[in-house]
């Protein structure tokens, strides 16, 4: 930097007017300006603290761990969702109970074939023998009432 | 506000948020903590942020509360955004005379008052753009260039004084 054109860039920068690319210049050469501003310069530039080089790195990659976070909880909560739903269903439903109410159901309904049968044969039936020898039996039939 | 969006557009002003923001906390490690919060407190509102008429004024604003907070949990408080860098009590990396000089500095920016000296240390030592201060004080960037002019001024003439002195002159 030459004297007249830092002289500009110092008058400009007591003004308030000077762009930062100016400032940084100035603070980075501060040991060539011979003015009280120097002194300045030197400890805002001791002082001034640059980013670490990954810090954009790894503000994506807590963002990603949050986001990741986040989906192992939906699922996590959907899945818990899903097993509730399946057994208040099972509760309810009681899909193994109508199962056996069918069984149940069919005994039944065989007694009742059973009983039908039953009821079709013929009552108790009296057997009245008239006459029997070795070759015939003659018997009368009477049926209860 | 889509992932990439965002990136671009707000993780991308962690760098410029990050001189400020370790210079309040005084470590490496609890500024990058800090923009981590303040991040993802931004990421939760991202679909707000689409509208915003001035992101990275909001931004920086959100940063610099967020900064306060932590502040505010410490005792005692002082909100004082242009406080320098806790740790350069003593700086044993310097010779004696820089080191005297160094706390002549201290000493003349803290002889500010705190508007000026808030606004000096923003742009000179942080390295803020005028919108950004802006955002932060909450003034226009107009007052802000007489403020830091006048600020740079002072500090010139109170720097001229002890130079004299040292020198053997009247102060």
């Amino acid at each position: 930097m030459k004297g007249e054109q830092k002289d500009k860039l110092l008058e400009s920068y007591r003004q308030g007017k000077s762009s930062l690319e100016e400032e940084k210049m100035l603070r980075e050469g501060n040991r060539d300006i011979n003015a009280p501003e120097a002194e300045w310069l030197r400890f805002a530039d001791q002082n001034r603290k640059e980013a670490p080089f990954n810090l954009e790195k790894e503000i994506i990659h807590a963002l990603k761990k949050t986001r990741g976070a986040k989906r192992r909880l939906y699922t996590l909560l959907s899945s818990s969702a899903a097993i509730v739903i399946i057994v208040v269903s099972l509760t309810l439903l009681k899909p193994w109970k109508r199962t056996e109410m069918e069984y149940e159901r069919k005994v039944a309904l065989y007694q009742e074939a059973l009983e039908m049968v039953e009821s079709a044969e013929p009552e108790s039936i009296n057997k009245e023998i008239l006459y029997e020898d070795e070759i015939i039996i003659i018997y009368l039939e009477t049926e209860n009432e | 506000m889509k992932t990439d969006e965002f990136i671009g557009k707000v993780v991308s002003l962690a760098p410029r948020i990050y001189p400020l923001v370790e210079r309040l906390l005084g470590s490496d490690e609890k500024a990058k903590d800090a923009i981590q919060d303040t991040m993802l407190k931004l990421w939760k509102i991202r679909n707000k942020l689409v509208s915003h008429p001035n992101l990275q004024s909001f931004v920086f604003l959100t940063a610099k509360n967020h900064c306060l907070d932590i502040l505010k949990r410490r005792k005692p408080f002082f909100e004082d955004i242009g406080q320098l860098d806790i740790r350069d009590q003593n700086r044993i990396d310097m010779e004696y005379e820089d080191q005297e000089h160094y706390n002549f500095i201290k000493e003349i920016i803290y002889s500010l008052p705190k508007d000026y000296r808030e606004v000096m240390v923003l742009r000179d030592i942080d390295g803020l753009k005028y919108e950004e201060i802006s955002a932060i004080t909450g003034k226009s960037a107009e007052h802000l260039r007489v403020i830091l002019s006048r600020a740079r001024k002072i500090v010139a003439t109170k720097i001229l004084e002890i130079y004299n002195y040292e020198r053997g002159t009247e102060r």
